[in-house]
């Protein structure tokens, strides 16, 4: 289906219209895909969910792949490219955890909503859309629900997707439940961290004032926090978290640092990685203890240039939308497609708060935005398929 | 999957003591069904556009706008939108203090006030007044009722009660019985919720016709067919299901 781009703008408010005459069906995939658990490397139970649904809307090899993702293809008229539409299926959710969501008359309330049951509610909805609207691309789209993507995981689903599916994806599209607007076109290097900081088995343990595991921690945050970092390059360190101990009044005997590092320089990485590794180094030699510094996920800078036609059609669409773009890059999903120099972007569905007056985990998603959201995905499969997005 | 294969496998159940409890036996036996025998939809929505039946979706309130909103969600899409086996999903509430009708009406049901139906009857509170005064209210050939507080919510809860009055002319009238659990401080029991069931109904059972205490299993969700033939009956309005302090 090619459009001119005018046309597509002007398509916006019709594909709008249709997708909130959806409701019941985009919520009750939210909640039928939410609501089942999905901790990561269990993430089969979701899984299934997501091809049921894939199923049922009659779309094409709905299968599990070899990394245990969830695949379903929705063919086009020519079927000559492939146009990638993904989200992780995995949640940071304790293992037992029965996740369920509220509904209130505006707003969905419950965990992961925005990371990433509304994402991939809004996968599950988009062939009924199309279908109603009556579109059909030429390209293929693949759908894609990715496990283990999180933490330790390291983007383990989408990277055994590209390396073996043997499918050329012409763009990638990694859709967030939240936030409407954000249009992700690049992503920063990044280094996921652990530092592991234990006794060692000859430990003094009946010295009075023997301090376990933790003061060596605390002495080794103070001195990464102390690292200079430069503005330009941009460059970051989050510290994430922390675990270690069992009680008040026993020595604990392991702690354990999470962090990330970011930065828009490679250069830039090695070299906090190079001071991070000195600074456990001298803590280890001068505190009798045991540390360990492990990066176990490496990424370099990249991605698309703001001048991408994709970037510049997406905001052309965000501006007839009403919505506001924000242009930021982002350390998540990219990186895998960034490796593969496919042209990628990451899209919010709706605008989400996380509150004090909720549980950690839960967050609150918007429910009149979804329907701009998705709007704005069916216009951006449009300026793609319409090969407006070429040519960069 | 054929209709004919929906009945093929009944629950097994228990030998009997006596010549009654077999026949109450024999009758569960080939009476009872398990939802998961009717999840091919568009057989059943077939099978109802064969009879020309309509079908409604009652859900009786009391102050449930916390859960209102994810129940008609799910039973509108999977049984309206994507399969078009109900024609009406409608609240009769009780006169709610919190924002359960408006709740219901943003989400797509029809919400209407039990005191406001056949108004010239009084207005009662409770759950039975709610139920007989729907039979007045709603459209359908046969009536689906499903609590409010439901809070895994599935459309088998419907569509589980509504198959057997679908295939089976001679059926007037289907119970639903689940496993209820009861949560708890320490986490969640199996079984054990049901309180008007285990408190009340089973005892005055098992003292007055024991053989009969199998049919007795729990109180939610019931279909009726017929707004006819269900006017001649009585309902007992002043049944509140209320939780005991």
């Amino acid at each position: 289906m090619t459009l001119s781009m005018e046309a597509i703008l002007n398509m916006l408010p019709r594909i709008r219209n249709e997708a909130r005459s959806m409701q019941d069906i985009v919520l009750a995939n939210l909640v039928a895909i939410g609501e089942v658990p999905a901790p990561y490397q269990h993430e089969e139970g979701r899984v299934r969910m997501m091809l049921e649904r894939f199923s049922e809307c009659g779309l094409q090899s709905c299968s599990t792949d070899a990394t245990g993702n969830g695949l379903a293809i929705l063919p086009g008229s020519e079927g000559a490219a492939n146009i990638l539409m993904f989200s992780n299926v995995d949640t940071l959710a304790d293992e037992h955890a029965e996740p369920s969501l509220a509904f209130r008359k505006d707003e969905i309330v419950g965990p992961f909503i925005g990371d990433n049951s509304m994402a991939l509610a809004a996968m599950a909805s988009l062939p009924i859309l199309l279908e109603r609207l009556q579109i059909r691309l030429k390209a293929n789209i693949i759908f894609m629900g990715a496990v283990r993507m999180l933490g330790h995981g390291n983007l383990y689903g989408l990277s055994g997707f590209l390396n073996n599916s043997g499918m050329p994806i012409r763009y990638g599209l990694s859709l967030e439940g939240v936030q409407l607007g954000r249009l992700n076109y690049a992503c920063l290097g990044q280094l996921l961290c652990d530092i592991t900081v234990r006794l060692s088995e000859d430990y003094n343990w009946v010295q009075f004032g023997a301090t376990g595991a933790i003061i060596p921690m605390n002495d080794i945050i103070n001195r990464i926090n102390k690292i200079p970092l430069p503005r330009r390059p941009l460059t970051t360190i989050v510290f994430g978290l922390i675990r270690g101990g069992v009680s008040y009044r026993n020595i604990a005997r392991e702690t354990v640092l999470s962090f990330e590092v970011r930065s828009e320089s490679a250069d830039l990485l090695n070299q906090v990685a190079q001071q991070i590794e000195d600074i456990t180094e001298d803590v280890a030699a001068n505190s009798g203890v045991t540390v360990k510094f492990d990066i176990f996920a490496r990424r370099a800078p990249g991605g698309l240039d703001i001048s991408h036609p994709l970037v510049r059609q997406t905001r052309a669409i965000h501006t007839a939308l009403g919505i506001s773009s924000q242009m930021y890059p982002t350390t998540f999903a990219l990186a895998a497609l960034v490796e593969k120099k496919t042209p990628s972007i990451v899209l919010g569905l709706t605008t989400g708060t996380r509150r004090n007056d909720l549980p950690e985990l839960e967050e609150a998603a918007a429910i009149e935005p979804i329907w701009t959201g998705l709007a704005q995905l069916v216009g951006v499969l449009l300026t793609i398929d319409g090969g407006l997005c070429d040519g960069a | 999957m054929g209709l004919k294969h929906w009945f093929a496998k009944p629950p097994h159940l228990k030998p009997a003591a006596s010549r009654e409890a077999a026949d109450v036996a024999v009758w569960l036996q080939t009476n009872t069904f398990h939802h998961s025998n009717f999840s091919d939809l568009r057989a059943l929505v077939a099978e109802k556009e064969k009879q020309g039946l309509k079908i409604s979706l009652c859900i009786p309130t009391l102050n449930e706008e916390k859960t209102i909103g994810k129940e008609i969600t799910v039973f509108k899409s999977e049984l309206m939108s994507r399969y078009p086996l109900v024609d009406e999903i409608a609240v009769i509430d009780s006169g709610s203090t919190d924002k359960t009708c408006e709740v219901a009406r943003t989400f797509g049901a029809d919400a209407y006030l039990a005191a406001d139906i056949l108004p010239e009857t009084g207005d009662r509170k409770g759950k039975g007044e709610n139920l007989w005064k729907a039979i007045y209210q709603l459209k359908g050939d046969i009536i689906i009722y499903v609590d409010a507080d439901i809070k895994n919510i599935h459309a088998r809860f419907a569509y589980g009660l509504l198959a057997p009055l679908l295939l089976k002319p001679e059926v007037k009238y289907v119970k639903a019985f689940y496993d209820r659990p009861l949560m708890i401080s320490k986490g969640v029991r199996v079984s054990g919720g049901g309180r008007v069931t285990e408190i009340l109904v089973r005892p005055l059972f098992s003292l007055f016709s024991p053989n009969s205490l199998p049919l007795f299993n729990r109180f939610p969700g019931n279909t009726r067919r017929g707004a006819r033939f269900w006017k001649a009956f009585p309902s007992p309005s002043d049944m509140v299901l209320r939780p005991l302090t």
